[in-house]
């Protein structure tokens, strides 16, 4: 079972492309394992897999008549409960939302079904992608595969451990703050938040809208470049949607590094941040990698950490708040503890403190973006610390602001979280690859060459 | 930069203000908290450095 588990969503469509792996045998398998293991995770907070074997017995249908529609055809996938998938509730992991009826799809949801993927259901996530891990919530929060005393990463916590435990190939998460890429380095895979307005956020509960991505979550980097291609795309019905077309998000890897400029950011996790030894020894070991390949690894710099911290804190807060103010009027009992005083931080600023904080972004994105006159791509920290434990308050408080992934929310830079190894308690570590607007392929490309000269993905946690 | 101290009364008002007439004593503490850590991120915000002419990065535009 463990074979077609953790198998890529390369090879699962190469296989079934060529008749080799039924899309019916590999959903009952990915069935299976959902539900004999998730009971410990907490990964799905609605299995769907009578909607799931539908679809793979379509998917196989159409196959074998000849009509193969996309790497994701007969490959199943999940989505965070705060994307709308017609006629299932939308909870957003909320008492607020629990009879919440999603009309129609979201526009990922919509680009998942037409290219024939297999849908397994809503995944967990943090409160209205922000609260957690809350255990005061209709639903337990998601527990780390790799330790399940151990925090999981959010807000995007199902997506993570789904695809860590191998019960989807690949995941959809939502990134406002870093919910993508956080669970994905606490759980040890892959998740990219391309570039703001490239994946469409419609039928996608907001957060805070000027700084919420769209983004997969998987276990290689090709496979989450191959998602993304499917997923980015102009949607006129999302005001922030990008109006121009991409191109293969899959056509530089396997280009090597060797000549590539990298710039580390390395004062966002020395001097603005001390990163956990540990995780600051595995980043420094991946430049090693990086020089090893050939590529020019040099140092640069940006304004301090900190300024992009609470510059993106205020604008989330004041934003999320104008959409919460009203259900934080009529019921504010029905929030789980953290989730609410997460908005109240919106409600006590002035709409000063709001524009203040847009007009710093302003500025502090024009001077990251003359980063890429001298390099092609940055590095840096995703996590400052490895997952602490789930039923440990204070340290998820102190590690909650521990991070360096609001930069990229604040800059709209596509920025993909890797795993760089594990701790020695054996909790994943990572690190981050940011590209200039529109050069996913580029990040995925130094994604791609890591990945290659190391062992860290074909790592699987011990579930049984 | 030394930060102002609120208290419950303060919370209360604010609420009273924001019509949020809802709270229970823990939800009122909870909005105090709030107090407190807004006042140390606009403390960290770097306005001093902002000049008039710095816009917002979300900007009206015509289609």
């Amino acid at each position: 079972m463990d074979e077609l588990a953790y198998l890529s969503i390369a090879d699962a469509a190469t296989l079934i492309r060529g008749r080799k792996l039924s899309p019916v045998e590999y959903t009952k398998a990915l069935i299976a394992r959902v539900e004999r293991y998730d009971a410990k995770f907490n990964a799905f907070l609605r299995f769907t897999p009578e909607i799931a074997l539908a679809d793979a017995k379509r998917a196989e249908s159409e196959i074998m008549a000849g009509h193969w529609r996309s790497a994701m055809h007969g490959v199943p996938y999940g989505l965070k409960d705060i994307v709308d998938y017609a006629g299932l509730p939308t909870t957003a992991h909320s008492a607020i939302l629990k009879d919440n009826i999603a009309v129609s799809d979201a526009f990922v949801t919509q680009k998942l079904r037409a290219a024939g993927g297999v849908f397994m259901g809503k995944l967990s996530t943090h409160e209205f992608a922000t609260g957690g891990p809350c255990f005061d919530l209709p639903w337990p929060p998601a527990r780390n595969p790799w330790n399940r005393d151990h925090f999981c990463g959010g807000s995007s916590s199902g997506s993570g451990v789904a695809t860590a435990a191998g019960f989807v190939p690949m995941a959809i998460g939502s990134d406002t703050g870093g919910s993508i890429r956080n669970p994905a380095t606490m759980c040890g895979v892959t998740g990219m938040k391309g570039t703001y307005g490239l994946v469409s956020r419609r039928g996608v509960f907001p957060l805070a809208y000027s700084l919420d991505h769209v983004g997969p979550l998987t276990r290689t980097v090709r496979d989450n470049a191959v998602v993304l291609n499917i997923i980015a795309g102009h949607d006129a019905a999302d005001p922030g949607s990008v109006a121009a077309t991409h191109s293969d998000f899959t056509a530089q890897i396997g280009r090597g590094v060797e000549r590539m400029r990298i710039g580390v950011l390395r004062h966002f996790f020395v001097k603005d941040m001390q990163a956990d030894p540990e995780m600051a020894a595995s980043i420094e070991a991946a430049l090693a990698v990086f020089a090893d390949l050939g590529a020019d690894v040099r140092e640069v710099t940006t304004a301090p950490l900190q300024q992009f911290g609470v510059c993106n804190r205020i604008i989330l807060a004041a934003e999320a708040y104008a959409i919460h103010q009203k259900w934080l009027r009529e019921r504010p009992q029905d929030y789980g503890s953290i989730t609410r005083e997460r908005f109240f931080n919106g409600a006590v600023l002035s709409a000063a403190d709001y524009i203040n904080a847009t007009r710093l972004r302003a500025r502090l994105t024009r001077d990251f973006h003359k980063l890429f006159e001298e390099v092609d791509v940055v590095v840096t920290a995703s996590a400052m610390d490895p997952a602490c434990r789930i039923d440990d308050t204070e340290a998820n408080e102190y590690t909650y602001g521990r991070q360096a992934r609001a930069p990229f929310n604040i800059t709209g830079s596509p920025a993909m979280a890797i795993p760089t190894g594990f701790s020695s308690t054996g909790l994943p570590l990572g690190l981050q690859i940011v590209g200039a607007p529109h050069h996913e392929a580029l990040v995925y490309r130094v994604g791609a060459a890591y990945e290659a000269a190391t062992s860290w993905t074909k790592q699987h946690p011990p579930i049984q | 930069m030394e930060m102002k101290r609120y208290d419950e009364a303060e919370a209360r008002k604010l609420a009273d203000a924001l019509g949020l007439d809802k709270l229970t004593e823990k939800h009122l503490q909870q909005l105090l908290n709030a107090m407190r850590v807004a006042d140390v991120r606009r403390s960290l915000l770097d306005t001093d450095s902002l000049s008039p002419a710095d816009e917002s990065a979300h900007l009206f535009r015509l289609p």
